[in-house]
């Protein structure tokens, strides 16, 4: 996957980003082809079918067909539908997100909501539910690619409302809302678990983006005429924190240890949790994961320049 | 919104998450304090959390109010600053207190005081990051100096005509950052009539619990940063 600095407009970045070398749900096939027609998973068997697309069968009996897939070396992958599919590999089968949809969830979790309240109507004697699936930002960019990103995954145009520093971009759907309460994207007003096992390698990369666009930072350490950066993910979320940090471990990166981000107040102390990427890796960081956050995006511009010079 | 504690004497709630607009806050401040104030309540703390992303420094502002009325204006304009510059904001709060609480919120050395207390902070901590073996190694390989960033606490009091107290704390890996931070927040309090003068200011440590969180070693020198190790907590 290509590196996210580019110039051009966020929307078209993020389109070419998820376009590069990812065959289109239109029947077209991946980089390889079924060996006389069908590809062996365990006891999951793909068959290529002669009025075209493809047959999952299980134990010889037939479990589902698709018109298109993408066929991988070691998993085929079909699409289900709002930004999720179906792989098929040794280890079985999995409902995987898109990499559109894990990044949406990885904005959804840092600056974000899913929820739904009910009330009761004393007309109707009934109650009514309102469902909201909502982002929130001062950074325009973000905010195009939350629209972006919606209406990839969900073929859905949110509606945007607040101020000059601030605009809210929101969906009001039960099915969205279910849809992404079913892989906890947000579990409470700042609480939020990764779907580590829904996400595969595009899907960890995309999440990260997401999530550390809302929630990553970049500060800038100046020693006489040296500068060193510091890459740090932040939340107040302990247990969701841990889990973006699996998703670094597991894409082979090496994040340091939690830490605390401890605030002093008379009445108690208040806690951020916190951990860093290591310096050998943020090139690595800035070209896999990177950021769509515009003060993000200047800082690791001037990393990049300072990159064999005075940059640590 | 939602409760973070009650107990008899205090209720403290946050009112303000990120996925929301920063015009709910008032609203929510306006329906907390005429739910939740009591005669007995005494003080409103409210608090707003965020960082500075342009600098990559954390920030907090407190404000301390006696009168019920004063408060969703007050952390309507609060919100509004601390939304200046791009920055994120974490959460808004409101706790109602028992009892006068921003009496014991004193922050009040000179700037020299805390430039000397840093200064010695640097001292303790490069003397004790030395006895690193990979520092040590460094060193004896031939780098000349050890340069350390450790978590620093800044906390500023100010007057003010529109809340009893106001406190504003940064967070950041250095003084001058911190103090970089603490400045464009104290300049622009007083520029928006919130803050009169800063009464004073403290460094806030903990120097033992601060823990090696990364080593950079390069030719000449060794950077070494430092924070605080997160306490455990039980999953359920």
């Amino acid at each position: 996957m290509g590196t996210k600095m580019g110039s051009g407009r966020l929307k078209d970045q993020f389109g070419d980003r998820f376009n590069q070398g990812q065959p289109a749900w239109s029947g077209e096939k991946g980089g390889e082809c079924l060996i006389g027609g069908v590809k062996q998973f365990g006891e999951h068997e793909v068959r290529e079918v002669s009025a075209g697309g493809y047959e999952l069968s299980k134990g010889g009996v037939v479990v589902g067909s698709f018109r298109s897939g993408r066929i991988d070396p070691d998993r085929v992958v079909f699409p289900l539908g709002h930004g999720t599919r179906l792989e098929v590999s040794n280890q079985g089968t999995r409902e995987i997100l898109a990499p559109e949809k894990a990044m949406l969830g990885g904005l959804i979790a840092s600056d974000g909501g899913n929820h739904f309240y009910c009330r009761h109507d004393k007309k109707t004697g009934r109650y009514v539910c309102y469902y909201t699936t909502r982002f929130a930002s001062e950074d325009r960019g973000l905010m195009e690619l939350f629209d972006s990103l919606f209406e990839a995954v969900y073929d859905k145009t949110p509606g945007h409302y607040g101020s000059e520093n601030m605009r809210k971009g929101y969906i009001s759907s039960k099915g969205v809302f279910y849809d992404l309460s079913d892989i906890d994207i947000k579990t409470g007003p700042d609480e939020f678990r990764v779907p580590r096992e829904h996400l595969d390698h595009a899907g960890k990369q995309a999440y990260l983006t997401g999530f550390f666009s809302g929630d990553g930072n970049v500060s800038v350490c100046r020693r006489g005429g040296r500068v060193g950066y510091m890459v740090r993910v932040y939340s107040s979320c302990r247990e969701g924190l841990e889990g973006v940090r699996d998703l670094f471990l597991d894409l082979g990166f090496h994040p340091h240890e939690i830490h605390d981000e401890i605030r002093v107040r008379e009445t108690r102390t208040e806690t951020y949790f916190t951990f860093s990427i290591p310096t050998e890796e943020h090139p690595r960081f800035i070209h896999e994961i990177g950021s769509y956050n515009s003060e993000h995006r200047k800082k690791f511009e001037d990393m990049e320049r300072r990159a064999g010079r005075d940059y640590e | 919104m939602s409760d973070r504690s009650t107990t008899g004497k205090m209720t403290s709630h946050r009112i303000w998450f990120p996925a929301d607009l920063p015009q709910d806050v008032r609203k929510r401040a306006e329906e907390h304090i005429r739910r939740m104030w009591k005669n007995t309540t005494k003080e409103c703390e409210l608090w707003i959390s965020g960082r500075d992303r342009q600098l990559g420094a954390g920030f907090g502002v407190r404000a301390y109010a006696v009168a019920p009325q004063i408060v969703p204006s007050l952390v309507e304009r609060l919100m509004d600053l601390a939304m200046a510059r791009n920055n994120k904001i974490h959460d808004v709060g409101l706790e109602l207190h028992g009892r006068v609480v921003s009496a014991g919120e004193r922050y009040q050395d000179d700037m020299q005081t805390v430039q000397k207390a840093y200064d010695e902070q640097q001292k303790i901590l490069t003397e004790r990051v030395k006895e690193d073996g990979r520092v040590s190694e460094a060193l004896s390989k031939g780098a000349k100096d050890v340069y350390v960033y450790a978590q620093t606490n800044i906390v500023c009091e100010l007057r003010s005509e529109q809340a009893s107290k106001i406190v504003v704390e940064a967070i950041a890996d250095y003084l001058e950052l911190t103090m970089e931070c603490l400045d464009l927040l104290v300049d622009e309090l007083r520029r928006r009539g919130l803050a009169g003068g800063v009464v004073g200011y403290r460094l806030w440590r903990d120097l033992d619990r601060l823990v090696i969180d990364e080593i950079r070693v390069n030719d000449e020198d060794v950077l070494v940063w430092l924070l605080y190790p997160a306490k455990r907590v039980a999953h359920s």
